[in-house]
């Protein structure tokens, strides 16, 4: 399988979840895909990567409701690379661990690791980038 | 997502259909909230039709949980979670938070 990307923006809201939840079932193989590529485990922890990385990028990262984020996946053979952007600092923990079980928040990044995903960050002038790296399974 | 309230006697049985996450949490707690404010402290959720969750759906079923966890003889049980759904409360450690049972009817009877 050849490398391949897609780079595109949604808006730094919400209401773009839904078409976020529908982006690599897309890519999977099936009966009705036969030149699907992604196997059912694969898009349920990219699927989930990739909602709580844009959660975080609205929440901490995008400033004010006219704001986009960008969004690039790159796929090849082996491995799924999701590169985020936003407006924001970037974050003071890289490696977060799952918080305490009555814990109302603070899951997004310790789910992200939990499933696969391999956290890098990134700036440029007026950016900060997420990357995450998963290995797909066999 | 469809919220769908219904009661059997004192227990509040919740269902929810779709995807609980950051999209939809403000019409589940929309529908929730003001029934726990009136004294609802047993509750159900019917999960057999929710297909996704996300850490801030989870954060709001914690929140929900510890409200009517103070309260006297309160909880809130999860019932019939999907195999995805389930993996996710396994790898958030949720399933020993919550009460996870099978389907409404059993949770109903954890809570006799």
């Amino acid at each position: 399988m050849k490398s391949w990307k897609i780079h595109f923006s949604v808006p730094g809201n919400f209401s773009s979840l839904p078409f976020l939840r529908r982006l690599f079932p897309s890519f999977a193989a099936g009966a009705k895909n036969p030149s699907g590529f992604l196997n059912a485990k694969d898009c349920f922890c990219l699927t989930h990567i990739l909602v709580e990385a844009y959660n975080n990028a609205v929440v901490h990262g995008h400033r004010g409701e006219k704001s986009w984020v960008e969004l690039e996946v790159t796929f090849s053979s082996k491995k799924v690379v999701l590169k985020i952007g936003d407006e924001g600092k970037g974050w003071k923990n890289k490696n977060p661990e799952m918080p305490k079980t009555v814990a109302t928040r603070g899951r997004g990044l310790a789910l992200i690791r939990a499933l696969g995903g391999k956290i890098r960050h990134s700036k440029t002038k007026t950016k900060h980038w997420v990357h995450i790296d998963y290995k797909k399974s066999l | 997502m469809k919220v769908i309230i219904a009661s059997q006697e004192k227990i509040t049985v919740v269902k929810v259909e779709g995807t609980l996450d950051a999209s939809t949490l403000s019409a589940f707690k929309k529908a929730t909230y003001p029934l726990i404010e009136k004294g609802n402290s047993q509750w159900v959720l019917d999960a057999s039709s929710l297909q996704f969750v996300d850490s801030m759906g989870l954060g709001v079923l914690i929140s929900m949980l510890r409200k009517v966890r103070a309260r006297p003889l309160g909880d809130f049980k999860m019932a019939g979670l999907s195999a995805d759904v389930r993996s996710i409360f396994e790898i958030t450690r949720l399933h020993r938070l919550f009460d996870c049972t099978p389907d409404v009817k059993t949770a109903l009877q954890h809570f006799s």
